[in-house]
């Protein structure tokens, strides 16, 4: 395996956007980009005014934003004005169903047109927006509509029907659900057709005062125990989003920009929807699923010049083959990159002799709202690494103290837990409700990522694993506790846990160990119902692949489950510290 | 075997991987990716089902041509053909 990637000048179509990463670090500073925004008059800042408003106003409305790719075949053209005036009518639809600004405007939609101007609209408004991912079942979509007080739902008749209807009397705080392809027939008091409301509503909207620390966009992400947590980013966001795709996804303004995640993860939001916008490029939206010949046609067809997607995507792509790369013309690409979870090397390799540009793996979570750590288009690429820290990022690998502090660890290719110091633009800024979770988060200076990682004597950073349970499957980052819950409201269930088992293409999928109530006998029959259970409840992507029986789980004295365990036992890995454990699996 | 049969089959090996959906409901010319609410990992299962059931392997590059259970069952009686 190739330990580096050399790039040389000479391959450059275009000057990357960061030639010299020491000096450009030296003399990075927040402040003086933050300048380089429009803001609003009176010091405010709002994400949609520097998405859409900004290149109305100096004249580059009629350029095309996103060019929507349909299921029906057909390709929908929507300029920045256009999207800036469907923008404005949904922001205008807000007003007049008294929804109030800083409450919570939620979507459940495919990569559909009505999405984007939602999604815009809610900022313009001034109201903070949520999306949520379409495959989520039922139970991901009512715990989080209630923990982030959704007043707004923005959604289509078929998920309506399919997961909303039957929760509507669980969520008081929602007070309309918007249709997005509503017909008069579905109307109720608290159901609406959004072409039907939207009629008439004026395609102009005074843009709300927000300041730069205004709460602007929630994200759910999921801890090892608890209930997801819903981060909060605040509309100073887009300065580290539109910085960091400028400086990790090359970003020039005559781009044709394909970020192939679906806004219901923070970066289908963060790259997919507002840095694209704000760089002024065309984005590229497909509303299928993956295909690879479909994939490869797109590039050709849109002459996509640079593509963000997911190792997941990636490990398909190879198995089917460089011989479908190769029927067709991939030659706009310029530059690759992959975020959701480590690229594997071999996949980086393969990229480069298949497409003669290599993938670009870069590392973020919610949680930082944007890129932190990258490899760049104008430095050597080490396959299997997240790159470097970008510039205005100072990232460390510490080790926790017993007292609550930390410790950084200066010496190279020591393990540690992976570090940013507080203080970038696209900071989460609390966990909603949550505050005492949120402060666990830091140290100090601190920001503790929950990743543990090694950093190399040339400054690369390396993924080693979590530091907690969750698990991160096909690039999603899924909470443990989410799916135990679903499986213990089986009637059958005693004791439930759920764990990471590493899987060729998602990476890991997800196993679930269960215990039964006395009466209850295990089998084929029950494995199918559970998994039925499962999946209806919480949506194909969280819920388990593989269902096991044990006739009891380990626990510690406390009576926690020692999901460790299990995984290191069914990874055939060394069981570690078993020294708390008081009741072992049977 | 026949359309009817093999598609009938399909719809078991479905039913294997997302035992939640009815099955029988699914209407032959349906999007299985986009239309009943499967995701990719869903798919490969499916697949990987229609191999060892069927004993058809279906490269990756093929994907695109099975999308719905009706160009799937054409794809798989062909391929039958084929073989023999």
């Amino acid at each position: 395996m190739l330990a580096r990637i050399d790039k040389s000048r000479a391959d450059w179509k275009i000057r990357p956007n960061l030639v010299d990463y020491d000096e450009e670090c030296a003399a990075f500073d927040w402040q003086h980009v933050r300048k380089n925004f429009c803001g609003l008059p009176g010091g405010g800042l709002n994400i949609a005014h520097e998405a859409l408003t900004r290149h109305v106003l100096e004249g580059r409305g009629g350029k095309h934003a996103i060019r929507h790719l349909g299921r029906d075949g057909l390709t929908t053209t929507i300029t920045f004005s256009a999207l800036e005036r469907a923008a404005n009518e949904f922001a205008n639809v807000l007003g007049m169903l008294g929804i109030a600004k800083g409450q919570a405007v939620f979507s459940l939609s495919g990569r559909v047109p009505g999405f984007y101007a939602a999604a815009l609209g809610t900022l313009k408004f001034g109201a903070v927006f949520c999306p949520l991912f379409s495959a989520f079942g039922p139970e991901p979509i009512r715990a989080r509509l209630e923990i982030g007080h959704g007043a707004v739902l923005v959604t289509t008749r078929l998920l309506f029907k399919r997961k909303v209807a039957g929760l509507l009397d669980q969520l008081p705080d929602l007070r309309f659900v918007l249709l997005i392809d509503g017909v008069k027939e579905d109307e109720s008091d608290r159901v609406r057709a959004l072409p039907m409301v939207m009629h008439g509503v004026a395609a102009e909207h005074p843009i709300a005062n927000t300041a730069p620390s205004s709460s602007a966009l929630m994200h759910f992400t999921s801890g090892t125990t608890g209930r997801p947590k819903a981060a909060i980013l605040a509309h100073e966001a887009v300065v580290a989003q539109a910085v960091t795709a400028r400086y990790a996804l090359d970003l020039h303004a005559d781009d044709v920009f394909w970020c192939t995640a679906d806004p219901g993860w923070v970066t289908g939001m963060s790259y997919g929807v507002i840095a694209p916008l704000v760089c002024g490029v065309t984005s590229i939206v497909d509303e299928m699923e993956f295909d690879a010949d479909r994939w490869y046609s797109i590039i050709q067809k849109e002459k996509v010049t640079v593509w963000y997607t997911a190792p997941t995507a990636i490990r398909m792509l190879m198995k089917a083959g460089a011989e479908v790369a190769g029927k067709y013309d991939l030659g706009s690409l310029r530059f690759l990159a992959s975020v959701g979870e480590p690229l594997n090397p071999e996949a980086v390799v393969w990229s480069n002799e298949t497409f003669g540009r290599p993938f670009h793996d870069n590392w973020w979570q919610t949680e930082t709202g944007g890129i932190m750590i990258a490899n760049l288009a104008a430095l050597p690429i080490k396959p299997g690494s997240m790159g470097k820290p970008l510039p205005g990022v100072e990232a460390a690998i510490v080790r926790r103290l017993p007292d609550g502090a930390v410790e950084v660890i200066e010496s190279p290719n020591v393990e540690g837990e992976l570090a940013l110091k507080a203080g970038w633009p696209s900071m989460f800024r609390t966990y909603l409700g949550e505050e005492e979770r949120y402060r666990k988060c830091f140290s100090g200076p601190w920001y503790l990522t929950g990743d543990l990682a090694r950093r190399d004597a040339d400054g690369y950073y390396w993924f080693v694993g979590r530091s907690d349970d969750v698990i991160k499957t096909a690039g999603h980052l899924i909470g443990p506790f989410e799916i135990e819950s679903a499986l213990m409201e089986h009637p059958a269930v005693a004791e439930a846990a759920a764990i990471g088992k590493p899987d060729e293409v998602a990476g890991n999928s997800i196993k679930a160990f269960v215990a039964l109530k006395t009466g209850h006998k295990p089998g084929p029959e029950l494995e199918r119902d559970l998994m039925a259970h499962a999946r209806r409840r919480l949506g194909p992507v969280v819920a388990p692949r593989e269902i096991a029986f044990r006739d009891n789980l380990p626990k510690t004295r406390s009576g926690k489950i020692m999901r460790r365990l299990l995984r290191a036992r069914e990874l055939g890995l060394p069981e570690g510290d078993i020294s708390t454990l008081e009741s072992d699996e049977k | 075997m026949t359309d009817t049969r093999l598609i009938g089959r399909l719809r078991q090996i479905l039913s294997d991987v997302a035992p939640e959906l009815d099955v029988a409901a699914i209407p032959d010319e349906a999007d299985l990716r986009n239309d009943i609410g499967i995701d990719s990992m869903d798919f490969l299962n499916f697949v990987i089902g229609i191999s060892k059931q069927l004993s058809v392997a279906i490269p990756e590059a093929d994907y695109g041509k099975i999308t719905t259970l009706a160009k799937c069952a054409d794809y798989i009686g062909r391929s039958k053909t084929v073989a023999g």
